[in-house]
């Protein structure tokens, strides 16, 4: 068979999940990942158990981090959450990284990476495709297309900052540093988390992004750690909804 | 009769939806009708002079073949070959005649994939991707924009994988099937997976943005795409199956890490004006996708957009043969030219359907089936076109007309086959008995009955909803 039936099937499910049983004029949010995901109070937060450690709502906080206030933080009773969209997203990477959006992140050095996906990623293209509105649900490929972008965009950033030390914007702590050790690496994280997330990082948060670092390929670990340390931040739901 | 009810993926048809966007009628192809048909109705009737029609022997499908100067008010000189069309697929060639419910473009093209909300408002992609595509990766992919043959269906208890996937730009797209691969920075990708787990299962799971957003529909939709999802798509390596453009400027894939597919050249050599006209683009892909098991439907078609070759030079002397692959508003150019634009259109769409069907013969489903064997290519129209012309005019502009007929290829289909017939005085089709498929002048086919006659060609079980038309069906 070309590809596991179950793994699709699960992705399937999974995304049907998130449905919300469907039916009725709000049917059509079901699949709206570009658009608002209002749901009922109540609703959602009937489907969380407070009890199960993995349970991100969770009040005990999973991460360990108890005297973080933020650990407690309740569910939404209306979660009102909208996609950055492309061009949004961008021009915070932009924002945050220092880096012109025209040199942001190229696909084959030719083609603007936002151009390329920036139907994928909810933007519209009256004049070139005759799109008028936003795709009604998200594409399975935007995922991967934002992955590209932030790979890219903090691949450029820490080329720039590992090749010119002096001028880093955001891996001060570790450019062109060979070993550089976990307070350097928690203070890059803390950097990472203000430029583009706009708060502090919580203490589990910048741990477990500096222990990535021995997750890594020795061969090029600093630059490739600054790389993925900004990827995993850039990436994250929390930087691509608000 | 066909092959029966199919099952799932292993035993799945591919359904490719090739869309005539503006109404392309079908009395200016396979069923034209000539002036001694039409009699004294011919000066004010659309029809053709006997000449210029050709019959393939043996078979009640006709073409239009002839040169022209212009493409209504666009100078361009163009020649069509409709004949060669159908002398060579006449065996595999279904028309039925039909008659539509609305003249409004959108509305009609939505009606013309769901046959007017036949079965609960799914579309008959999403109807051939639920009951075939459980097993590819992305079983409903839309390769054209901004038309209402790839809106949404309004059958919301589809699974999602079965709602279509929309394509921008063929030439690109495959790019966003590997999240690293090609970049600019590229990690291995044993480190993009440690990234990912990292931000998957811990940041984002534990984040107080989760904790207070995690039951949003857009947040759950997003994070269920991520994960296995994500990572059966790359570890199936489509981007190097599905890239057709070649290591050249200005994509120079190799520098990139990146190779053409294995079928880049064939497909390209079929459709060799990919990188400037979007529909060869949007039929490169679509038969990688049927070839490499990624979808079991695809639609593309051409948009309402001029489009002309790069270079082209817009001064004095008309237009280089061959520089315009397109005219403005595709069909619909026939309000300005009919007779024009119908005969450049329709030989567009034959061109198209001709590779498709070229490159499908070419690859082996199993034990000497070929993937065309269990393809259908189904000509999406709008409507027809008003029957009348100013008297004896060779070039007249028309309106829209509910009045039509569509065509299917095939070897699913009865081919070599009308059903129903044309009123040659008038140009109006009339219908059929959709239980024995004889002719019914004074009846018309519905939307829904078309609809349920290509569900059934293509083996969808529809649980009763719909009537399948034996006549339709090999």
């Amino acid at each position: 068979m070309f590809l596991d039936r179950v793994a699709w099937m699960v992705a399937g499910a999974l995304v049907l999940g998130g449905c919300g049983g469907g039916g009725g004029g709000g049917a059509s949010d079901a699949e709206s990942g570009f658009t608002d995901g209002e749901t009922e109070s109540g609703t959602d937060g009937s489907q969380t158990n407070p009890t199960d450690p993995t349970d991100p709502t969770d009040p005990t906080d999973p991460t360990g981090d108890t005297d973080d206030p933020v650990a407690e933080q309740a569910p939404s009773a209306r979660p009102r959450v909208k996609f950055k969209t492309a061009e949004r997203y961008a021009a915070d990477l932009s924002n945050a990284l220092s880096i012109p959006a025209d040199s942001l992140c190229s696909e084959l050095d030719a083609f603007d990476c936002v151009s390329v996906h920036k139907v994928a990623l909810g933007e519209v293209d009256a004049f070139g495709l005759r799109l008028l509105e936003p795709l009604e649900s998200t594409p399975l490929t935007a995922p991967i297309a934002v992955d590209r972008i932030g790979l890219t965009a903090c691949g450029e950033r820490a080329a720039r900052d590992h090749a010119d030390p002096q001028s880093a914007t955001s891996f001060v702590e570790v450019a062109g540093v060979d070993a550089p050790d976990a307070s350097a690496r928690e203070a890059v994280v803390a950097r990472l988390y203000r430029q583009l997330l706009l708060r502090e990082a919580r203490d589990a948060e910048r741990a477990a992004v500096a222990a990535m670092y021995e997750d890594l390929p020795e061969a090029g670990r600093s630059q490739t750690w600054s790389q993925m340390a900004c990827f995993v931040v850039a990436t994250s739901t929390e930087a691509l909804f608000y | 009769m066909g092959r029966g009810r199919a099952g799932g993926s292993e035993d799945p048809r591919f359904l490719i939806v090739l869309c005539a966007s503006g109404g392309a009628s079908i009395i200016d192809a396979a069923l034209a009708i000539r002036e001694s048909e039409a009699g004294v109705a011919a000066p004010t009737i659309n029809c053709f002079p006997d000449g210029a029609i050709s019959s393939v022997e043996g078979s009640p499908l006709r073409a239009v073949d002839g040169s022209l100067g212009s493409v209504g008010a666009i100078p361009i000189s163009f020649s069509t070959q409709q004949a060669q069309f159908v002398g060579a697929h006449a065996q595999d060639m279904l028309v039925a005649t039909l008659t539509s419910t609305s003249v409004n473009h959108n509305v009609a093209q939505e009606r013309a994939v769901t046959g007017n909300a036949a079965w609960r408002g799914r579309t008959i992609q999403e109807s051939v991707a639920n009951q075939y595509g459980a097993a590819f990766p992305l079983p409903n992919v839309h390769l054209n924009t901004g038309t209402g043959f790839t809106v949404r269906g309004a059958d919301d208890s589809l699974p999602a994988w079965a709602y279509g996937e929309q394509v921008a730009d063929p030439t690109l797209w495959p790019l966003a099937l590997d999240g690293a691969r090609g970049t600019t920075y590229p990690v291995d990708s044993d480190v993009l997976a440690t990234a990912r787990t990292l931000r998957n299962d811990v940041l984002d799971q534990n984040s107080a943005f989760n904790q207070a957003f995690a039951g949003a529909d857009a947040v759950r939709a997003w994070t269920g795409l991520r994960g296995n999802t994500q990572a059966a798509v790359e570890q199936a390596a489509l981007i190097d199956k599905l890239l057709f453009v070649p290591d050249e400027a200005p994509y120079n894939l190799g520098a990139r890490g990146l190779t053409p597919s294995p079928d880049a050249a064939l497909v390209r050599s079929v459709f060799p004006n990919y990188d400037w006209d979007p529909l060869h683009a949007q039929a490169a892909l679509a038969f990688l996708l049927i070839k490499n098991r990624v979808s079991v439907t695809v639609t593309l078609g051409p948009s309402f957009d001029l489009v002309l070759e790069d270079g082209t030079s817009l001064g004095g002397g008309g237009l280089p043969e061959g520089s315009m692959a397109n005219p403005p508003i595709a069909f619909d150019f026939s309000h300005q030219g009919h007779r024009s634009t119908q005969a450049f259109m329709w030989s567009r769409l034959y061109e198209v359907a001709s590779g498709l069907i070229t490159l499908l013969q070419g690859e082996e489903w199993a034990n000497g089936e070929s993937l065309w064997d269990r393809s259908m290519i189904y000509v999406a129209t709008d409507f027809g076109r008003s029957k009348t012309r100013v008297a004896n005019a060779a070039g007249f502009g028309t309106g829209h007309d509910l009045n039509n007929g569509l065509l299917t290829i095939s070897p699913l289909v009865s081919g070599n086959t009308v059903l129903g017939g044309v009123e040659p005085t008038t140009g109006m089709t009339y219908g059929f008995d959709p239980g024995t498929g004889a002719p019914e002048p004074g009846r018309q086919m519905s939307e829904e009955e078309i609809f349920g006659g290509l569900l059934g060609v293509l083996g969808v079980d529809t649980q009763g909803e719909t009537d399948p038309i034996p006549a339709m069906e090999a």
